[in-house]
C-alpha cells in the first residue's frame, strides 16, 4: 500500500501568486486589518527568515521586514484552487482527501495505480504536476498517511520524499511531536513531559499513554510508530450547481446585488438537472475591488425552489453590509433534493374548533367576571408525589 | 345540566390535580382490612403492591404507605397511610 500526500505551504499567501507572479521570492505576510487585530498570521519562508512570526503585529513585522509585502486573505479564490487541485487529483486517483484540519494538504491512496505508471514515484510525479509550481507543491511517499505527511514536509519543493517499507519508525524518530495531528495542548503536554521527539513517544507503552491521553495517546503512539491505521476516505459525491455573473460595474447596493442573484437563480432552476428539484445549501461567493473577496454560506430551514430561495437570500442579506463594491457573483447551489410536498393545515380547522370555544369564553368573562374554563399543564411530571404533577390553569385562547 | 358545586372557580391559580382524598380504613396489625365508603364496608381480598414514600423532610415531611388493592367487588384501589398525621387517604398513582 502507498500513500502520498501533497503539500502546499502557505496556501493562502501563495495563491496571491497566481494573480501577481512578480511577488514570488518577496517576503509575503498574510493579515487582515479589516478583522480588527492588525496581526500576522501567516508569512512564507522569506519572512520568517526575517524573523516575522504569526501573531506578530504588523508594525513589528514592518520594523523587521520593510520591504515585505502584505496581502488580504481571498477565501473565495482559496477554495476555488484548492476545488481544482482536488478535481485535477481525482481524474488520477478516485481516493483522494483533503485534509480538514490542514488547508493545503492532501492524501493521495495510490492502489491500483500501478497499471498506469511504472512506479508509485511516477505516480507522485504526476500528482505533484497537477498543481501550478508557483504554488510550490511538494510529496510525501509511504505507506501510510501520517509518514507521508511527514516526508512531505522535508520534501524539497516541487520534489517527493520517499520512505521505503519498513523504514517508517527510523524516518520518524527525530520528528518533533508537533507534526502529530493533535491539538497544540497535547503536542505541548507531550513536550512538557519531556517527549519532544516521535523517537520518544514510540518507546513508550501505548497503555500509558492512552491512560494520559486517552484514545488519542494510543493512536499518537502507533503514529509515532510509523503505524497509521486511518485510510484515506474520499469526498462523498455531492451534486453542485454553480452559476457565476460579472457584474456591468462594480455594484454596492443591496438592489443591485439581488438583481444579479435573481439572474442567477433562475439560470441555475432553468438547468435539467434542478427541473422539479429543491436546494438547501448556497454559497454565495463575491469578488471584490482590489483583488478581495467575500463568502458566505447559507443553510437553508427547509429545501428551497427558485421563487423561496430568491425570498430567502433577500431577507438573509438585508443588513449585510459588504466590504467593498463587487464585481463579480457566484452561486454555488447544494444539498439537492427533490421537491417535496408540504402538508397544509386544512384552512377551515383551527378557526372552527377555536372561535366557539373563544366566543363561549368572552361571554362568560362577561358574565361572570372571570374565565370559568382551565386546561392541564404538567408542573413536575418527574415528581413521586402525585398532586404535583400536573395543575390546572385558567383556559386564554 | 351539571349540578353547580358552589366551589370558587380560582382562575388566577394553579390548582393541583390528583389531591388525596380522605377515606376510611379498617386495619388489623398495621395493614388494611377494609375500605368504608358511605357506610358500606368492602373487603380488601388482596394487597397487590406496596411502597413506601418519604420525602421533602427539609420543610414539611411527608411520609406516606401506599397500598394497591383489590376489593371484594373486584375493583382496584390505590390508598396510603400518612404516617405523620395518622390518617388514610386515597389517591391514584
Amino acid at each position: 500500500m502507498a500513500i502520498a500526500c501533497l503539500r502546499v505551504p502557505h496556501l493562502a499567501l501563495r495563491i496571491a501568486l497566481l494573480d501577481q507572479p512578480e511577488l514570488d521570492g518577496h517576503p509575503l505576510i498574510l493579515s487582515n486589518p479589516e478583522s480588527g487585530r492588525a496581526v500576522v498570521t501567516d508569512a512564507t519562508s522569506e519572512a520568517t527568515e526575517r524573523g516575522i512570526r504569526a501573531g506578530m503585529t504588523l508594525r513589528e513585522a514592518n520594523a523587521l521586514c520593510p520591504d515585505a509585502v502584505i496581502l488580504m486573505p481571498h477565501p473565495a479564490m482559496e477554495t476555488r484552487v484548492s476545488q481544482d487541485i482536488l478535481t485535477r487529483l481525482e481524474e488520477i486517483s478516485p481516493l483522494v482527501e483533503a485534509d480538514e484540519d490542514e488547508q493545503g494538504a492532501w492524501y493521495i491512496d495510490l492502489a491500483g495505480l500501478e497499471r498506469h505508471f511504472p512506479t508509485t514515484k511516477v505516480a507522485t510525479e504526476r500528482l505533484v504536476a497537477c498543481i501550478p509550481p508557483i504554488l510550490r507543491p511538494r510529496a510525501g511517499l509511504a505507506t501510510n498517511r501520517f509518514t507521508a505527511r511527514a516526508a512531505a514536509d522535508i520534501a524539497p519543493t516541487g520534489g517527493i520524499q520517499a520512505v521505503p517499507t519498513g523504514m517508517e519508525r527510523r524516518f520518524l524518530k527525530e520528528a518533533p511531536v508537533t507534526l502529530l495531528p493533535f491539538p497544540p495542548e497535547m503536542t505541548h503536554q507531550l513536550s512538557r513531559l519531556g517527549l519532544t521527539t516521535l523517537g520518544a513517544v514510540a518507546t513508550l507503552p501505548a497503555a500509558k499513554l492512552a491512560a494520559r491521553f486517552g484514545p488519542d495517546g494510543r493512536l499518537a503512539r502507533e503514529l509515532a510508530a510509523g503505524i497509521d491505521p486511518r485510510k484515506v476516505t474520499p469526498r462523498p459525491y455531492a451534486e453542485t450547481i454553480i452559476e457565476k455573473l460579472a457584474m456591468p460595474s462594480p455594484v454596492i447596493s443591496h438592489e443591485m446585488l439581488m438583481i444579479g442573484l435573481r439572474q442567477l437563480v433562475q439560470r441555475a432552476f432553468n438547468r435539467p438537472s434542478l427541473k422539479n428539484r429543491q436546494v438547501r445549501e448556497v454559497i454565495l461567493r463575491a469578488v471584490l475591488e482590489n483583488r478581495r473577496s467575500w463568502e458566505r454560506t447559507l443553510i437553508l430551514k427547509a429545501p428551497c425552489g427558485a421563487s423561496g430561495l430568491i425570498t430567502a437570500l433577500d431577507l438573509r442579506l438585508q443588513a449585510l453590509e459588504m466590504p467593498g463594491p463587487i464585481e463579480s457573483i457566484s452561486l454555488q447551489l447544494g444539498g439537492i433534493v427533490n421537491e417535496i410536498g408540504h402538508q397544509q393545515m386544512l384552512p377551515s380547522i383551527r378557526p372552527h374548533t377555536t372561535r366557539p370555544v373563544t366566543e363561549a369564553i368572552r361571554h362568560l368573562k362577561q358574565r361572570y367576571g372571570l374565565s370559568p374554563l382551565f386546561h392541564v399543564v404538567e408542573m413536575e411530571p418527574w415528581s413521586r408525589i402525585p398532586e404535583r404533577r400536573h395543575a390546572l390553569i385558567a383556559y386564554e385562547p | 345540566m351539571v349540578k353547580n358545586s358552589g366551589a370558587a372557580s380560582r382562575p388566577h391559580r394553579l390548582r393541583t390535580l390528583n389531591e388525596p382524598r380522605p377515606i376510611q380504613v379498617e386495619t388489623l396489625d398495621d395493614r388494611p382490612v377494609a375500605l368504608i365508603e358511605k357506610e358500606v364496608r368492602h373487603r380488601i381480598t388482596q394487597i397487590q403492591d406496596t411502597w413506601i414514600i418519604q420525602d421533602e423532610w427539609w420543610r414539611q415531611e411527608l411520609f406516606r404507605q401506599y397500598y394497591e388493592l383489590l376489593l371484594d367487588n373486584d375493583t382496584r384501589r390505590t390508598v396510603f397511610h400518612d404516617r405523620i398525621a395518622d390518617r388514610w387517604y386515597e389517591q391514584a398513582y
